[in-house]
């Protein structure tokens, strides 16, 4: 760890130090008061707000284009923008790109930045993304706020900001200039935008989604961009948790209440222990437990009431961003339902590209006897759990596919020949450094940081490897058969890619 | 990971079914489609021309249903219910 100069340290202090008085003063003064995050809603039904099936439908009416973004900083955030940029590439009928038949996005983390900002601006904001995030530092501005005498008067107002304010001022100054969800409904086009947050008190994914802010009463609409983005990536310690706070019950909730896809997944009184939900589907009752306490809200004479949801980096619970899109494609619990969808025969192919920037820094621990420090500790319990939320996920998410539609040929012979032509209609692509075969260069990607700032090199090699990665999957045929897409020139090697990683390192 | 079984609504007939809640699409019609739902419980519905809840019932599914054709009827809702 570096240890900074005694004169350095006296130096910051002093400019610090009215900031640090002032701003103790107020906080004396004022007490605690956090900012609102979100408002009420006025109106909640299904048939308005941010809704997949009210945004105007793709061109590719039996195609369903799923594209997951994952967590890893900037270059989770450059990876994705790399391989939407690869899809832009694929030429369909009609002069439209693969790009732009994007259904939804699913993100999480530094991916969120990507996938927020597609939603809001479309391709034509690939190069302001480019330029006004992914190629800056965005590290010195988040310290800046920090050490700034202005900045830390500012972080004692009242109601003060907190840690994760720095990102959420970030994300608005150089993206999204404070366009709420309302911008969303307004674009009126797809990709629909998931961007994942995790319950820090039930370690359950949380999508920034219409159904979901219902149950808390809360209106979507008006919920900022940023703030969103920025939950979705508040890494713990470093960022604060995003609280929304948890206006149910509420007048605008019609009857029942909770809603019948939330209590259809609990256990009503009297069910004997062996008929328990939690047998037949875990992870459904597990997620209904969760969603009828949101539900539920302020209950007089409980003293279990979640009355806040505090929110951080979605890496915690699901660091590829696939359990709503999985979810959706799985059940009839969220909106919308790609099963029902399925079901009708109005979905008849399928393309889902996951994007995953899970990185594995080198780390010297391994190779010292002393016992590891209480940083060290502290980072490796925060990304214990990430990485496990990572691993593997993408590579199953075929099997866990494959074997529902099978299940359900099983249990409708009728369907077989609906999934069979769905089955032959699907491309599973997963962008994976891991997917690498050279191991050197492949080390040399896994060593590339978490942070919000990469070298330029880094950043070139990145925007390489997505659209190399891409283009080298053994699916990426089927892709461009199934959706009729052609190539306007060949995509970067994977050779290519590793060419400019190798600048990046030296 | 889930299972599935499909399940066909029989009464009542002609009617646009509705699940789990969703009253945006329509998931086939009765007593002709089958619908294919995961283990747990799924709430089936059809909505009247005033966007009113007419006939619903839940279906608990448990894993050892997984691979069958189910059969349900819906009970009236009295009255009808607003969506």
């Amino acid at each position: 760890m570096l240890v900074p100069p005694r004169a350095l340290t006296n130096r910051v202090f002093a400019l610090l130090a009215p900031g640090i008085t002032l701003g103790f003063a107020l906080a004396l003064l004022a007490g605690c008061a956090y900012p609102e995050r979100n408002r009420p809603a006025a109106r909640i039904s299904d048939r308005q707000g941010y809704q997949y099936h009210l945004l105007e439908p793709t061109g590719l009416e039996d195609t369903l284009v799923i594209v997951t973004a994952s967590g890893g900083g900037t270059r989770a955030s450059a990876l994705a923008l790399a391989v939407l940029k690869g899809l832009d590439r694929v030429e369909l009928a009609g002069g439209r790109t693969l790009a732009q038949e994007v259904d939804l996005v699913s993100s999480v983390s530094g991916g969120s930045v990507t996938a927020g900002y597609f939603a809001f601006a479309g391709r034509d904001g690939f190069d302001a993304l480019e330029r006004d995030f992914i190629r800056r530092d965005g590290m010195k501005p988040l310290l800046w706020g920090v050490l700034n005498p202005v900045g830390l008067v500012r972080y004692f107002a009242v109601p003060g900001p907190e840690r994760i304010d720095l990102l959420i001022d970030y994300l608005n100054q150089q993206l999204f200039h404070d366009a709420t969800f309302q911008a969303l409904i307004d674009r009126d086009t797809r990709p629909y935008l998931v961007l994942n947050a995790a319950d820090m008190v039930e370690g359950v994914p949380f999508p920034f989604t219409q159904r979901k802010l219902d149950l808390l009463c809360s209106d979507l609409a008006q919920i900022p961009l940023a703030e969103a983005v920025a939950a979705s990536a508040a890494f713990p310690v470093a960022l604060s948790p995003v609280t929304l706070k948890n206006y149910s019950p509420c007048a605008a909730q019609k009857q029942p209440w909770p809603p019948s896809w939330v209590t259809n997944n609990l256990d009503p009184d009297g069910t004997p222990q062996r008929d328990g939900i939690w047998y037949a589907n875990p992870a459904r009752a597990t997620l209904g437990r969760v969603e009828n306490a949101y539900a539920l809200g302020d209950v007089p004479g409980r003293d279990d009431d979640k009355l806040y949801v505090h929110l951080l980096d979605g890496g915690i619970a699901d660091n590829l961003g696939i359990f709503e899109p999985y979810r959706m494609l799985t059940t009839q619990d969220a909106l919308p339902s790609f099963l029902t969808r399925i079901n009708r025969g109005d979905i008849k192919k399928l393309v889902f590209v996951a994007v995953n920037a899970r990185s594995f820094a080198t780390s010297e621990l391994d190779q010292e006897r002393a016992t590891p420090g209480m940083i060290d500790m502290l980072m490796a319990s925060i990304n214990a759990p990430i990485d496990r939320a990572t691993a593997g996920t993408a590579a199953q998410l075929r099997e866990l596919l494959d074997n529902a539609f099978r299940q359900i040929i099983l249990a409708d012979p009728g369907k077989e020949q609906l999934f069979r032509d769905l089955a032959a209609n699907t491309a599973l692509i997963s962008i994976d450094f891991d997917a690498i075969v050279d191991s050197e260069c492949r080390r040399k990607f896994h060593a590339i940081p978490t942070s919000w700032a990469l070298s330029k090199q880094q950043v070139d090699a990145v925007m390489a490897v997505g659209p190399a990665l891409l283009g080298s999957d053994p699916a990426f045929a089927d892709l461009q058969r199934i959706v009729g897409g052609t190539l306007d020139a060949p995509l970067p090697s994977v050779a290519e890619a590793c060419r400019l990683v190798d600048l990046a390192q030296q | 990971m889930p299972t599935f079984v499909s399940v066909r609504v029989i009464h009542p007939e002609l009617r646009d079914i509705y699940l789990n809640s969703d009253y945006t699409i329509s998931a086939g019609k009765s007593p002709a489609d089958t619908f294919s739902v995961p283990t747990g419980r799924t709430t089936f519905a059809t909505i009247d021309d005033d966007d009113c809840v007419d006939f619903e019932a839940p279906l608990v599914v448990t894993s050892q249903d997984a691979g069958k054709l189910l059969t349900i009827i819906l009970a009236p809702v009295i009255p009808p219910r607003p969506i």
